[in-house]
């Protein structure tokens, strides 16, 4: 077999093998957006909630999830830089088991200051029920993730 | 001086000339060109999509596998996501997941 035409097999089956990647990469990259899209819909329909209703809640929620988000992604970060430090002193424990316990108060107190917000907008009754289906959105997206596997 | 009959032939030829003759021309004859053996179109197209569909086969499998061993969904293209929008939603998702798993740890309580 000629040089050029080893050469242009060779190009064809990266081209194709690079194809594969570009599947795999759209297959599995986590989409924000679209990911907030189902939860409304999910939400919306298991809290029964009217138009108006969703158009002034599910922002608010948005916001307090970005919120706990970015809580918990400095501590993320912190725990992973701490984690993979060999030798950890006193003081790095410290700031680990501070910073996790510190997280978790301020996603509480987030918590909270957004109740107030829901109930500007939604009757206790629907602000439980929407809660709930957070929590069966977020597990449902879990168990999703890993059955395709 | 036409009378001189001089039987010395002016023109000469070499030696064995002619006995040499067809040896010598053969040496001098390019080697016979080796004759480029046509596959026939089909064949060599069938082969090649054969070995195509082979190897895109083996590495979807390679792919499957490898991403059946991981948890995170990682992008792989590095072309045109820069870093910190592939860290976003990799963080995003570790978020989301971690808060799945606590949910789904606590619902074990009660079962």
């Amino acid at each position: 077999m000629s040089n050029s035409k080893f050469k242009y097999t060779l190009l064809t089956l990266l081209l194709l093998l690079s194809c594969n990647i570009q599947l795999l990469a759209q297959k599995n990259a986590f989409d924000i957006n679209d990911f907030k899209k189902k939860k409304a819909e999910f939400i919306i329909k298991k809290t029964g909630l009217t138009d108006a209703e969703a158009k002034a809640f599910i922002p608010i929620t948005n916001e307090l999830m970005d919120k706990r988000f970015e809580i918990n992604r400095e501590v993320r970060k912190n725990v992973r830089e701490l984690r993979k430090k060999n030798n950890k002193t006193e003081a790095d424990y410290e700031r680990l088991i501070n910073e996790s316990t510190e997280a978790k108060l301020k996603e509480a107190q987030l918590n909270k200051e957004y109740l107030v917000k829901f109930k500007k907008v939604l009757s206790a009754e629907k602000i439980y029920k929407y809660l709930q289906a957070e929590e069966d959105f977020m597990k449902q997206t879990l168990s999703n993730r890993h059955g395709r596997k | 001086m036409l009378n001189d009959n001089d039987k010395r032939n002016p023109f000469r030829v070499p030696e064995n000339y002619f006995e040499n003759f067809n040896l010598e021309i053969m040496d001098k004859l390019p080697e016979k060109a080796p004759s480029v053996k046509k596959v026939p179109l089909w064949r060599s197209i069938t082969t090649w999509s054969a070995a195509a569909a082979v190897f895109v086969a083996v590495s979807l499998v390679g792919i499957n596998y490898l991403e059946s061993n991981s948890s995170h969904p990682t992008s792989i293209e590095s072309g045109s996501t820069t870093d910190t929008t592939a860290s976003l939603e990799n963080d995003y998702y570790d978020f989301i997941e971690e808060e799945a798993t606590l949910l789904a740890y606590k619902d074990s309580f009660y079962e």
